[in-house]
C-alpha cells in the first residue's frame, strides 16, 4: 500500500469508529490515537486532514455533508469501500 | 493609526466577491503588493527586460539593469542599516538559512542551537545537518510562558557551539524573542549569530549594526515586494562561508583546473538573478521607508492588541503562543475550545471566515509542526491571523464578528 493509500485507510478506520463526524473530533481522535499507538498511526503525522477528508470526497470514499451555515460533517459512504 | 488612504495604493484590496470587500489577514505569509512595487517590475519587463550580473552584456539594456540592481543592493542595505557588500540575494529566507547551514565551517560534534519555535525553515536544515555530517542540534526550551529562557541558552552555551540560529519575531505569535541578549551571551563563547528575521525586518524598524547579528535572514515577498529573499552579513562572517551555489557570476576566472571565486556578496549569487524583483525590492523598502517603520509597528501593535482584546472576550478562545497579550505583534493565533477539548478545527474556522466573510487568513502548523507536535495538537494547529500595514480595526471587528458566528453555530 502506498503512503497515500495508507493514510485514507487509517483515516477510514478512524472515522468509522466515529460514525459522523466533523473534522475538530476527528482531529482529536487522530492525536489520540497517535499517542496510543504512536507506530500505527505515524503515516496520519504532520497531514492535512482537511485536505485528505476533501480529496477523500472526491474519491466517493467518504461525504462530506455541509450544513447550511457551518462546518461540514463526514462519514464514511459505505457502498464504495 | 496609519491612514487608511494608503489602502489605495493596493489593487488587491480593491476586489469584491458577492460584493464584499477582501479581508487580508495573512501577510505573514505573503504580503499583498503596492502598485509602486507593481510598476517597478513591470518597468522592467517593458523597457528593459535583459540580463544584468558582472561581466556580461555590456549593452543599453544590460546597463540599466546593473545600475537598477545595483541601486536595488544599496537601498536594501539601508534599509536594515548594512553595506551593499552585506546584502546577498537569494530566493527567499529558506534559502538564505540553508545557504549558511550549507556554506559556514561546521565539524562533527559542533553544536547549533535554536529556540523551540523555530519554523521548519531554521530546524530541518540543522536536522539534516545532524543526519548527513553528525552536526548537534540542541534546542533551548521555553520557560512555562513561552516565552525565551536566556538563563537556560547560557547553561546550554560552550565552546562546541559554534552558532546560534533562532526566530527574531515567530510567526506563531509575533512574540520578539530578545536578541540583543542572545547575541551578547552566544559572543562571549565564541558563537556565531544568525537570525531568522522574516517576521522582523518587514514590521520593524531593523538596524543590523545595532544588532550585532552575525547573519540575517529575510523575505522580501513578506515585505509588499516581488519574491525574493535576502542574507544578510557581517562583511567578516560572510568571508568565512564558502560558495553554495557555484557557477557564473561567482567567479572572477576560471581555468580548466579552478576557479577564482569572486568575494562576497557575488561569490554566493550563481547564474542569471531575479533583476526583476530585486528592482521591486528596492521600490518596496522606498514604500515602507515612506511609511515609516515606527509608525508599521505602532500600527500593527495597537492593532494586535485591539483584536486580542476583542477576541478574549469570547470564552471559546483560546490563545496560542506567549500568555502575554502585550508580547504579541501582528499576530494572533488561537484555536476554538470548550472545556480543553476542541470545538471547531482551525481549518473549518479559516474556511468559514473565508466562505462568509472574504476573510483570509491561515490555519494549521504554519511551518512550525515541531512545536505543535510538542503540545499534542499537531493533527491541529491554530487559527493565524497576520496583520499589516494596510489591516483596519473594521477588519478587526469582522473578523471577532465571524468568530462569535462560528462558535453560536457550531457551539
Ligand atoms: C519566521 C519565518 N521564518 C522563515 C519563513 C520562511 O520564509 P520563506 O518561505 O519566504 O522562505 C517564514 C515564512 O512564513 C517565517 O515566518
Amino acid at each position: 500500500m502506498g503512503e497515500g493509500d495508507k493514510k485514507k485507510h487509517l483515516l477510514l478506520e478512524i472515522l468509522r469508529s466515529l460514525g459522523e463526524a466533523k473534522l475538530a473530533r476527528i482531529q482529536e481522535e487522530v492525536e489520540a490515537r497517535r499517542l496510543s499507538e504512536p507506530e500505527k498511526y505515524e503515516a496520519l503525522t504532520g497531514c492535512n486532514l482537511q485536505d485528505l477528508l476533501i480529496e477523500m470526497a472526491e474519491e466517493g470514499l467518504v461525504e462530506r455533508i455541509f450544513p447550511e451555515w457551518g462546518a461540514p460533517v463526514y462519514r464514511v459512504r459505505e457502498n464504495r469501500t | 493609526m496609519l491612514p487608511e488612504k494608503l489602502r489605495e495604493d493596493f489593487p488587491a484590496l480593491k476586489r469584491l466577491r458577492n460584493g464584499k470587500p477582501v479581508i487580508y489577514l495573512d501577510s505573514a505569509c505573503m504580503s499583498l503588493k503596492p502598485r509602486q512595487v507593481i510598476e517597478a517590475v513591470r518597468e522592467y519587463y517593458e523597457l528593459y527586460p535583459a540580463c544584468g550580473g558582472r561581466g556580461r552584456s555590456q549593452h543599453w539594456f544590460a546597463r540599466e539593469v546593473k545600475e537598477a540592481t545595483e541601486r536595488a543592493r544599496e537601498e536594501v542595505a539601508r534599509f536594515i542599516n548594512a553595506t551593499p557588500e552585506e546584502i546577498v540575494w537569494t530566493k527567499n529566507t529558506t534559502e538564505a538559512i540553508n545557504l549558511v547551514a550549507r556554506s559556514f565551517r561546521l565539524e562533527r560534534g559542533d553544536v547549533v542551537l535554536t529556540s523551540d519555535r523555530e519554523h521548519n525553515s531554521n530546524l530541518v536544515p540543522w536536522l539534516e545537518l545532524e543526519r548527513t555530517r553528525g552536526i548537534r542540534h540542541e534546542v533551548v526550551p521555553a520557560r512555562e510562558d513561552e516565552t525565551f529562557d536566556v538563563e537556560r541558552l547560557k547553561e546550554m552555551l560552550s565552546p562546541k557551539v559554534k552558532l546560534v540560529s533562532v526566530v527574531h519575531v515567530s510567526n506563531l505569535d509575533g512574540y520578539a524573542l530578545p536578541v540583543e541578549e542572545i547575541v551578547e551571551v552566544a559572543h562571549d563563547y565564541g558563537a556565531r549569530v544568525l537570525l531568522d528575521a522574516a517576521q522582523s525586518v518587514p514590521h520593524r524598524s531593523v538596524d543590523v549594526s545595532r544588532l550585532e547579528a552575525d547573519f540575517l535572514a529575510f523575505s522580501v515577498h513578506k515585505m509588499l515586494g516581488p519574491s525574493l529573499g535576502v542574507l544578510y552579513g557581517r562583511e567578516e562572517a560572510l568571508r568565512e562561508l564558502s560558495p553554495f551555489i557555484a557557477g557564473g557570476d561567482t567567479v572572477s576566472d576560471s581555468y580548466y583546473e579552478r576557479a577564482i571565486f569572486l568575494p562576497p556578496p557575488h561569490r554566493f549569487e550563481a547564474g542569471l538573478q531575479d533583476y526583476a524583483a530585486q528592482i521591486g525590492a528596492a521600490a518596496a523598502v522606498r514604500y515602507l521607508t515612506r511609511v515609516g517603520m515606527r509608525r508599521i509597528e505602532e500600527h500593527e501593535r495597537r492593532l494586535t492588541q485591539y483584536l486580542s482584546k476583542k477576541l478574549s472576550a469570547i470564552e471559546e478562545v483560546r490563545f496560542v503562543g506567549v500568555r502575554d497579550a502585550r508580547l504579541r505583534s501582528g499576530i494572533v493565533s488561537f484555536r476554538l475550545e470548550r472545556h480543553g477539548r476542541s470545538l471547531v478545527a482551525p481549518s473549518d474556522v479559516a474556511e468559514l471566515l473565508d466562505r462568509h466573510y472574504n476573510i483570509m487568513l491561515r490555519s494549521g502548523d504554519h511551518c512550525l509542526h515541531a512545536w505543535f507536535n510538542a503540545r499534542g495538537i499537531g493533527a491541529s494547529g491554530s487559527v493565524r491571523a497576520s496583520l499589516y500595514l494596510y489591516n483596519t480595526r473594521e477588519e478587526c471587528d469582522l473578523l471577532v464578528e465571524g468568530i462569535e458566528r462560528i462558535v453560536e453555530v457550531e457551539g
